[in-house]
């Protein structure tokens, strides 16, 4: 990255967001249309009811809450990136940070939609939030729910707020090179930032207390996630690792997703001296050590459901192994905790198809995982008499696609209409240009 | 005595060359000066001498706010309709605790923006005089705020210094 | 600081005799004392041997497992960090010793097991516990000093081969068989490779069994999935704790190589360990109060709301997690050698305390929080154990790495950058 000069950075970066050919166009529509499809599966389940779902007893909780705990846990490994490593001085963060940024920001509106999804009556959902009411009865804040508004919220905010003060350096680049509309919009997204010394100082400041913030934020929230599990007393959900775990599990598959995502971005728009191979790699090399946490918590689950002598506890870990779903089971332990250990071998983690392809399988782990936690917690409770299976149905599945696309939908708008590497960082990592060179190594 | 709103602009190519012409400034006792730049960097806020970003107080009291709001929404909403769910006391701190720890980042985190954004004086309707698009790429530039009869010692100052231009505004 | 790298061979130890002639004595005393408890009251000897082989093993091995990370991750900011790290290796294979008596003590603790719980009784057979904890601990040891090993080799045989003297039997030892300086450099790191990642592997493994056999069983019925990733944290944080001290120590004696500038970056560690350990007690806590449910409940009752446990566990709580918190929110108080000083004897004091109230309240079925000059010698004694072992490695070896060799300028923090961005910030 060395031989990369300010002005060069500006001319790759800005070279991303010219107009778009037709196969974005393409590709846009039929995300449009699966989109399009997904709302309309909820559409009718709202109208129909709830039962047009699975979701039935004794599984009341199945594939919506999987999907916003998987979403939940994608945004995380992107304030990992941004936050956490920032923090840490590491150099490396600064060809991917704005787009693990903006996966968080993206996978938080996703999750954001579940709530409201799951809620019999989602037109009462500001019922969840704590405002003065007539009858004086308030939120309930001893709930693991409520915590859950609160600390999703919280992310989403903040998340936010550190995408867009980080956006402003570059959009006013952006600003600068653009006519029409397109200068209208930048100009007031860049809020006439000149990069005066004032300006960069407090916003350095402002970006430090940010990450520094965002970083106990993201242990709290997926803490918090797994707390609607963990707080109950159902077999298998009642365990103290559970936040450790959970959080350990949402940078795993935020960093396969973003993983996902880079690959395709970086050929697409010829971003290789930005997004590099080591870049990669390094990604790979804490998807090792993400992956080796979610293996030890999977064996410490499994000594503990024999230490606790606890009978429910016990036949509902020997359900999930070799019951109704049991292939879900043992893809999740094969793809979450073995597949990463490929990484070790520096062939594979250096090899773009190799990257790809295990991230995919990572991403269907994780999500398997939640949903195998899930429903087999609640499948097979204390009384045997009220055991049940789930199945999901058509509008499970079409409003699942549907977030996906939601998803997308932003990604794609993402792709085209802002910087998807951030040039500001890009530039502060590369050595600043000297009339004399006399002490650079 | 107030402050001049005209000035002249160096624009540099090299960060030491810019370094240089804020410590011959200074010297000459144009203390007025504000850097414009591409990426920030700590060599020129040492240059320029100019006190920490106060936001951190921002974000302090962000904090505390957000605390404290933390514990009276939920302890007061508790007590003013009181009832007893899960068999857990009306106020039982370890939950609320996890409410008070959101509330602090989340108000921590908008109080810290608002810090930013005043002390920065964002958004900005009205732009520097000195602001070139080419500051925002690849060039770093100079603002001296001076009176019209300082800007030849100005001027001649900054090439001394190697600037690329010098550009005169006169408003 | 000395630049011609023999002088830095030469350097005086930073412990001197008289120091290491007092640790010996403490380690009779200690002895001595606990001998004289044994044949009084062997359950309150047994009990109060553990707490402090769990404290001083722990201290020993996390400041390892700090230096293996440090390997791992290719730090650079603190050469002279490592190798204090480095040094407290010497304790374990002590530690290891150690471990062997406490088969009768553990006798003790598990021989009722197999009536007040059938169904386990025989996972915690003593004999059985005690093969497994000696395997893990020792396996874990045995790690440990290779990758010590690895580490000292390839200086000492630099060293020697560029004509230094005196030789001593320890260096000859280590440099046995030297291949010359380039393949064995090569050798070390590969080596030092190899065994960072397979000590951060087993490490957690291992000190997680350790929490769930020595802690956590000796309650019969309670059992908490967290409590070995606790452990394993708390130890890690302890070992930090530990190095601050001696670096704040050191650097205020004016030990040549030991700078008060690596304090704060310790310090920022530290502070996030505060956090990682609150959250590790907290994730427990929080899911054991909303359950409600007596078999998990009864553990934390006893330690939180009943007499005279309460008192401990919001000391522990207030030595190791609040205060530390909010001294480490200040850059100020990270740059002072006495304030980090007196923060890693918090903290330490506080994990002790916290390894005291894990385990005595399970065992312990008299009045009162046992603490005489029984718990005092037993301590004392092992202190000097610690100290005994440490102090002898840093007599015996250099604190900063040869000057001019690529290991040298591998570990130098200021590699070569000078508008490299200024590090100080926070």
């Amino acid at each position: 990255m060395s031989e990369l000069t300010y002005g060069q950075v500006d001319r790759d970066i800005l070279r991303a967001m010219e107009a778009p050919g037709r196969l974005y166009y393409i590709v846009f529509l039929l995300n449009l249309l699966v989109l399009a499809w997904g709302a309309f599966a909820w559409r009718y389940q709202i109208v129909h009811g709830m039962g047009v779902s699975g979701l039935t007893h004794p599984v009341m909780w199945a594939i919506y809450i999987t999907n916003f705990v998987f979403w939940v846990g994608i945004a995380h490994s992107g304030t990992l990136i941004s936050a956490i490593l920032y923090l840490f001085r590491v150099r490396w963060r600064a060809g991917v940070y704005r787009t693990a940024e903006a996966v968080t920001v993206f996978a938080l509106f996703t999750a954001g939609l579940f709530p409201l999804i799951h809620l019999g009556r989602p037109w009462f959902f500001y019922w969840l939030l704590p405002y003065p009411q007539l009858g004086g009865l308030w939120v309930n804040f001893r709930s693991p729910l409520v915590w859950d508004v609160f600390a999703v919220m919280t992310y989403m905010i903040i998340s936010m707020l550190f995408f867009f003060t980080g956006l402003v350096p570059d959009v006013a680049v952006v600003r600068n090179r653009t006519r029409g509309w397109r200068h209208r919009l930048y100009a007031f997204l860049a809020q006439g930032w000149q990069g005066t010394d004032r300006q960069w100082r407090h916003y350095k400041a402002a970006y430090l207390f940010l990450a520094a913030l965002a970083t106990p934020l993201v242990i709290s929230v997926h803490s918090v996630v797994s707390w609607d599990f963990a707080q109950s007393i159902v077999a298998g959900w009642h365990s103290t690792i559970f936040a450790p775990y959970f959080v350990a599990g949402a940078i795993h598959s935020g960093l396969a997703m973003v993983i996902t995502l880079l690959i395709p971005l970086r050929r697409i728009f010829r971003l290789n001296a930005y997004v590099t191979q080591s870049h990669l790699e390094n990604l790979a090399k804490l998807i090792i050590l993400t992956g080796l946490i979610v293996g030890y918590a999977y064996i410490v689950e499994t000594y503990i459901a024999w230490y606790s002598n606890n009978v429910p506890e016990w036949q509902r870990f020997t359900f999930q192994v070799t019951g109704e779903y049991a292939i879900p089971f043992w893809i999740m332990i094969l793809f979450n905790s073995l597949v990463p250990l490929l990484f070790f071998v520096k062939r594979i983690r250096t090899s773009t198809p190799w990257l790809f392809g295990i991230a995919i399988l990572i991403n269907i782990g994780m999500w398997t995982e939640r949903f195998v936690i899930i429903v087999t917690g609640l499948a097979h409770e204390y009384d045997p008499y009220s055991w049940g299976l789930y199945f999901p149905t058509w509008v499970d599945i079409s409003i699942t696609l549907g977030s996906f696309a939601w998803f997308f939908f932003w990604f794609l708008l993402f792709a085209k209409l802002l910087p998807v590497v951030s040039i500001a960082e890009v530039k502060e990592e590369l050595p600043p240009p000297m009339k004399t060179v006399g002490d650079e190594a | 005595m107030t402050r001049p709103s005209t000035g002249i602009v160096g624009s540099f190519r090299y960060l030491d060359t810019l370094l240089a012409a804020i410590a011959r400034l200074r010297q000459a006792g144009y203390r007025d000066l504000q850097a414009l730049s591409p990426v920030p960097h700590h060599a020129i806020d040492e240059a320029l001498h100019k006190p920490a970003s106060p936001v951190r107080v921002f974000t302090l009291i962000g904090c505390l706010l957000g605390a404290v709001t933390g514990f009276v929404l939920t302890i007061a909403t508790s007590l003013h309709y009181p009832l007893i769910t899960s068999g857990k006391p009306i106020v039982s701190i370890p939950p609320f605790l996890i409410i008070v720890f959101e509330l602090t980042i989340l108000f921590g985190g908008l109080l810290t923006l608002g810090g930013m954004l005043l002390n920065a004086r964002l958004p900005q309707v009205h732009t520097v005089p000195a602001y070139d698009p080419r500051f925002s790429e690849d060039r770093f530039g100079l603002w001296v705020r001076c009176a019209v009869t300082d800007f030849d010692a100005v001027a001649r100052l900054l090439e001394s210094a190697e600037a690329e231009g010098v550009h005169r505004v006169e408003k | 600081m000395p630049e011609r790298w023999e002088e830095r061979w030469t350097l005086p130890p930073p412990i001197s005799l008289g120091l290491i002639q007092a640790c010996a004595g403490l380690l009779f005393l200690g002895a001595a004392i606990f001998l004289i408890g044994l044949v009084q009251d062997p359950a309150r000897a047994w009990q109060i041997y553990l707490v402090n082989f769990l404290f001083w093993g722990g201290l020993a091995q996390g400041a390892v497992v700090f230096a293996a990370s440090y390997h791992v991750v290719q730090a650079k900011w603190g050469p002279t960090v490592r190798r204090l790290a480095e040094g407290m290796a010497a304790f374990l294979p002590v530690n290891f010793l150690l471990f062997i008596p406490l088969y009768f003590g553990l006798r003790l603790f598990f021989g009722q097991m197999h009536e007040l719980n059938p169904d386990r009784g025989a996972w915690f057979d003593s004999r059985f516990i005690f093969v497994r904890g000696g395997l893990g601990l020792g396996s874990l040891t045995i790690l440990s000093l290779l990758f010590v090993y690895y580490s000292l080799r390839a200086e000492v045989g630099v060293a020697l081969e560029r004509g230094f003297r005196p030789r001593r039997w320890l260096y000859a030892w280590l440099a046995d068989d030297w291949q010359g300086e380039q393949s064995e450099l090569h050798r070390s790191e590969r080596g030092k490779d190899v065994l960072a990642a397979g000590m951060l592997l087993a490490y957690p493994i291992i000190y997680t069994f350790m929490a769930f056999d020595l802690i956590m069983a000796l309650d019969p019925f309670w059992y908490s999935s967290l409590f070995g990733g606790h452990f394993f944290v708390s130890t890690f944080y302890l070992g930090l704790a530990g190095l601050t001290v001696v670096i704040a120590l050191l650097s205020r004696m004016g030990v040549p190589g030991v700078t008060s500038r690596q304090l704060p970056d310790l310090g920022k560690l530290l502070f996030g360990f505060t956090l990682t350990y609150a959250a590790m007690v907290w994730s427990q806590y929080i899911v054991i109060w909303y359950g409600n449910l007596p078999e998990e409940t009864q553990f934390v009752v006893l330690r939180v709301w009943e007499r005279p446990w309460a008192l401990l566990s919001w000391t522990v709580f207030i030595a190791s997690i609040f205060l530390p918190f909010l001294i480490f929110l200040s850059r100020k108080a990270k740059e002072s050698p006495g304030i980090m000083f007196s923060a890693g004897v918090l903290i330490m004091a506080g994990l002790w305390l916290e390894r005291y109230i894990l385990v005595v309240p399970s065992l312990w079925h008299g009045k009162g929080a046992p603490f005489g000059w029984l718990e005092l010698g037993v301590t004392v004694g092992f202190l000097g154990a610690a100290g005994l072992s440490y102090g002898f490695f840093l007599r015996q070896f250099p604190l900063l790495p040869l000057a001019g060799t690529p290991l040298a300028a591998a570990s130098n923090p200021s590699g070569g950058k000078p508008l490299e961005k200024n590090l100080s910030h926070v």
